[in-house]
Formats: C-alpha cells, structure tokens, sequence
C-alpha cells in the first residue's frame, strides 16, 4: 500500500486550494452583484436624505419635515378631519414659493429625446403623455431636484409618474407633497385619492375626495367618489 | 466489512472477462450493429472509439457469442511480424499450426481466397489494428478485396490511427461503427451494474449522482479510467478499514476518499 499519510496531506492541500478558489469567487461574485447595488441605493438615497430638510410652514410655522415624518396614520387622522370640519388642512405653501417661477420639467419622448417644458403651461393631457413616456433618469433627476425646488408641479409629476407605474405607495406620498405646495388644486387629491383606492382603501379615498369635494364642489372629483362607490374603473 | 472493499475493488479490476461484461444502452447498440453487419456481405467492418471505450470487450463478446455458429476466428494480440501474421492465417485457413520451416507466400493466401469464394465465408475479427504495419494492413485489405474473408477491424480514434483507417481502408469499409465515451448516466450504470455483480448492493445505493458527476468529469465517461480511480478508491477504502476505521462512515460512500483516489491515479493534480 502506497503512503496513505502522504495522501491525506496531498489531500487537505487540495481542499485548501480549492476553498480558497471558492471563497474568492464567492467573494468576487458578491463584490460584483453588490457594487450596483450600492451604487443605486446611494444615488437614490440622496435625494430623500436632502427632502427631510425643514421648511418653514406658512401657517403653522413648524416644519415641514414635522409634517412629513408624520407616519401614514396621523396622515389619516388630518383627512379624516378635513371630513369633519369645513376647513381642510391645509398644507399650502408659502405665497412666496407659489409665485416663483415653474421649474422648467425635463422629459423624454417616446425616442428618447429629452427637452424642456414649462409645467405651468402643460395642459392635463399633454402631461399625462410625457409622463407616461418619460425614462427612469428623467424621475431621478426631478426625485434629486425636489427637495430644492420644492415645486408643485414636480411633486405631481412624480405622482402621475409613479401612479402610472402602479406603485400607488409612491404615488400618494408625491401627491401628499404636491398637496402640501398646494391644496387648492384637485390633480393631487385626485392622484392621492385614486391611489388610496387602487390599494385597497376606499374608504379613506372617499373620505379625503368628499372632503375636498365638500369645499370646492369640483366635478371631477365628484365623478371620481361616485366611480369608487359604484366600483367602476378609473 | 474487510471481504466488502475487498470485493469492491476486484469488481474494477480492468481485465477482458465476459462474465464481467455490462450491458449499457451504447455498448449494445454498437454490438447490435456489429452482430448485423456479420450477416451482411460487407468486406470489412471498422469499430473505432478512443481507448477504454469497450471495443475489445465488445469482440470478445462477438466472438463468444458467434463462434459456434459462424467462421469467426479472433486475433486479440497485434503481430509484430509478417510471418507471425501469416501464422495465424494459416491456422484460421487450414485448422492447423503451420509446419516448421513452412514459408507461405502472400499471394497463396489471396489464391486460397479466392479458391474458397462461395465455400467458406470466413470472418476474422482483428484487435488493436493500429498496431499494424501498413503493410500487413495494405495485405488486410487485399485480402478482404477476395470476397471470402470479412475483417471486423477495432481501431483507437486518434487523428493519426484515424487516418490510418481512411487511407488503408476507407474504400472497402462498408461501415463503421462508432463507440463512444460513456455518459453520466451510463457511468452510474456501470458503476452500479460492476458492484451489483458482485453482490455488492449497499455500496452501489451508496454512490449518488454528486459522486458520478465527479468521476464523469474526472474520467471523461472512460471505462478503463473509471475501473482505475473506482479501483484506487475501494483500495482506500480496504486500507481504512483495516487500519483506521474510525475514519469511515460505513453508511455513505466519501468524497474525501473519492477525491484521495483521484489525486493518487492523476485526475487531480495538486
């Protein structure tokens, strides 16, 4: 019989080696996956780092990373108010930002092609078609510009944007931002509303659209309460 | 427990015994193939395939199985000489050992041949041709070209011997018959099928499809390199079980021990 000892050396040296050339690449196998990985979570980590920023509120006075810390609950609760007393909380910006000149909106076309638009000026159908052809940088762009601009037609964008991708999560956060700029108009109780529906709580759509329906009388609104009641699509 | 690896490494004993013969979906194929082509009236038959593939196992088993029935005469061991190869033909030609200070000339075989066209139809199944000269090959050929002598030739599939084939022989062989490396699954077979032959049942459950992959890989589906590292492995296994056996795990058939087996006949090189 040969050198059994001999072997079992030569043996636990292959078993090195071949642990070592699995551990290296397991490790680059993980190194490559995570680098991408990082790279995104920081690139869109950045952004809602800066949104938590304080910005005066004109009324109150708090914050407005007060009001945004607020969990969804309380969120609830504020609706549920505006249901119950004629005044709906308002989340209105200051007059000074409402006059500022619209951030110029940068979207892309169904080719690719990017270019400039004022917002203000879009009409609602116009809108819908660049939100709907607009690419991932573009979102990114206007999701890293936000938190500076704080501008109610980006925060509407983003709403519409993630409305149609069906993350209605995302969707009624925006509309809650664009809500907080401006009150006043219905496209960001619509967007909110209709994403409330869409994941399942009717209830409280109804409550925030009867809400402001309840002060504005706007008519689309109105359609929209009744398509939710009678469960229609929207 | 000592008699069990005892056994088991006997049964991968590389050796040509047809009692030892398995029976796998491509040996048989190859050996339907070859069984039909001795009816046919082809001059000659090629069986190629790399070495360890089963072609002399195959012949034998040809042989044994058609001997009685048919002129079917078998050189299992090339001949270094003409006059060695001569030898044996007259042997197969007349039944009997060529006298003593006997020259036959080539060409009273290709008279002989000719002589017993119709009469005999004489099949001679030739091993190891690659070993030939092409000389005695070129007289194989002109031989076969008599109409009553048929050559079942076996040949390695080098790309010289392969050349050989087609330069010598490609005009008068009417077909070729192909064995190739095994499969993992007719690996497993044949690993399982040897142990199993020799009663062996719990060590054959004892082998899984991990254990086949790697001996597939490290073998290249080979029957000769598989019988090596199976052997090399069960004689581990004997010498633990003598001298150390706490190191076995007697219910599952181990990877170190296959991997130790591997380093030691050269499929691993550390």
């Amino acid at each position: 019989m040969y050198d059994i000892d001999e072997l079992e050396r030569q043996w636990k040296s292959y078993r090195r080696k071949r642990m070592l050339l699995h551990g290296s690449i397991a490790t680059a196998i993980l190194l490559l996956l995570a680098l991408p990985i990082l790279y995104v979570s920081f690139k869109t980590a950045k952004p809602f780092m800066e949104e938590t920023k304080p910005v005066v509120s004109q009324k109150t006075g708090k914050s407005r990373e007060a009001n945004r810390s607020e969990s969804v609950g309380s969120l609830r609760k504020r609706e549920a108010s505006a249901v119950l007393t004629p005044e709906v909380p308002s989340m209105q910006a200051p007059e000074s930002e409402k006059k500022k000149p619209k951030m110029l909106i940068t979207f892309s076309d169904a080719s690719g092609a990017t270019s400039g638009a004022r917002s203000g000026t879009q009409g609602g159908k116009v809108e819908m078609e660049m939100v709907k052809s607009a690419n991932r940088s573009v979102v990114q762009e206007i999701e890293k510009r936000f938190p500076l601009s704080r501008d109610y037609d980006d925060a509407m964008y983003l709403a519409k944007y993630y409305y149609g991708k069906k993350k209605y999560k995302k969707a009624e956060n925006w509309a809650m931002q664009a809500n907080t700029i401006d009150s006043s108009k219905p496209e960001s109780w619509i967007i909110f509303g209709k994403s409330k529906a869409k994941m399942g709580h009717r209830r409280d759509a109804l409550k925030v659209l009867q809400a402001y329906y309840d002060r504005t009388g706007n008519s689309e609104v109105k359609m929209l309460i009744d398509k939710i009641r009678k469960g229609k699509k929207f | 427990m000592t008699h069990r690896y005892g056994d088991a490494k006997e049964a991968f004993v590389d050796e040509i015994n047809i009692d030892e013969y398995i029976e796998l979906e491509g040996s048989k194929k190859a050996y339907r193939q070859l069984e039909h082509s001795l009816k046919k009236s082809t001059k000659m038959v090629l069986l190629y395939g790399k070495p360890g593939t089963g072609k002399t196992l195959l012949l034998n088993r040809l042989f044994d199985a058609n001997k009685e029935r048919l002129d079917l005469h078998f050189i299992d061991t090339p001949s270094g000489t003409r006059r060695e190869f001569y030898k044996k033909l007259f042997k197969i030609f007349t039944g009997r050992e060529m006298p003593p200070n006997t020259r036959v000339d080539f060409e009273t075989f290709v008279a002989f041949g000719r002589k017993i066209k119709g009469e005999r139809k004489i099949v001679i199944l030739l091993d190891e041709a690659q070993m030939y000269p092409k000389e005695m090959l070129e007289e194989i050929r002109i031989l076969s070209d008599t109409g009553s002598i048929k050559f079942v030739i076996a040949l390695h599939k080098t790309e010289d011997e392969d050349l050989v084939a087609k330069k010598h022989f490609q005009s008068r062989i009417w077909e070729t018959i192909e064995l190739k490396n095994a499969d993992p699954v007719e690996i497993k077979a044949y690993i399982h099928k040897r142990l199993l032959h020799h009663g062996l049942t719990e060590l054959a459950h004892q082998i899984e499809d991990r254990h086949v992959k790697k001996i597939h890989r490290w073998t290249e589906g080979n029957f000769r390199e598989c019988n090596k590292l199976l052997y090399s492995v069960y004689e581990i296994y004997e010498y633990y079980d003598r001298h150390n056996p706490q190191k076995i795990n007697y219910n599952r058939f181990s990877d170190k021990i296959l991997e130790m087996a591997a380093i030691k006949t050269g499929f691993i090189h550390v």
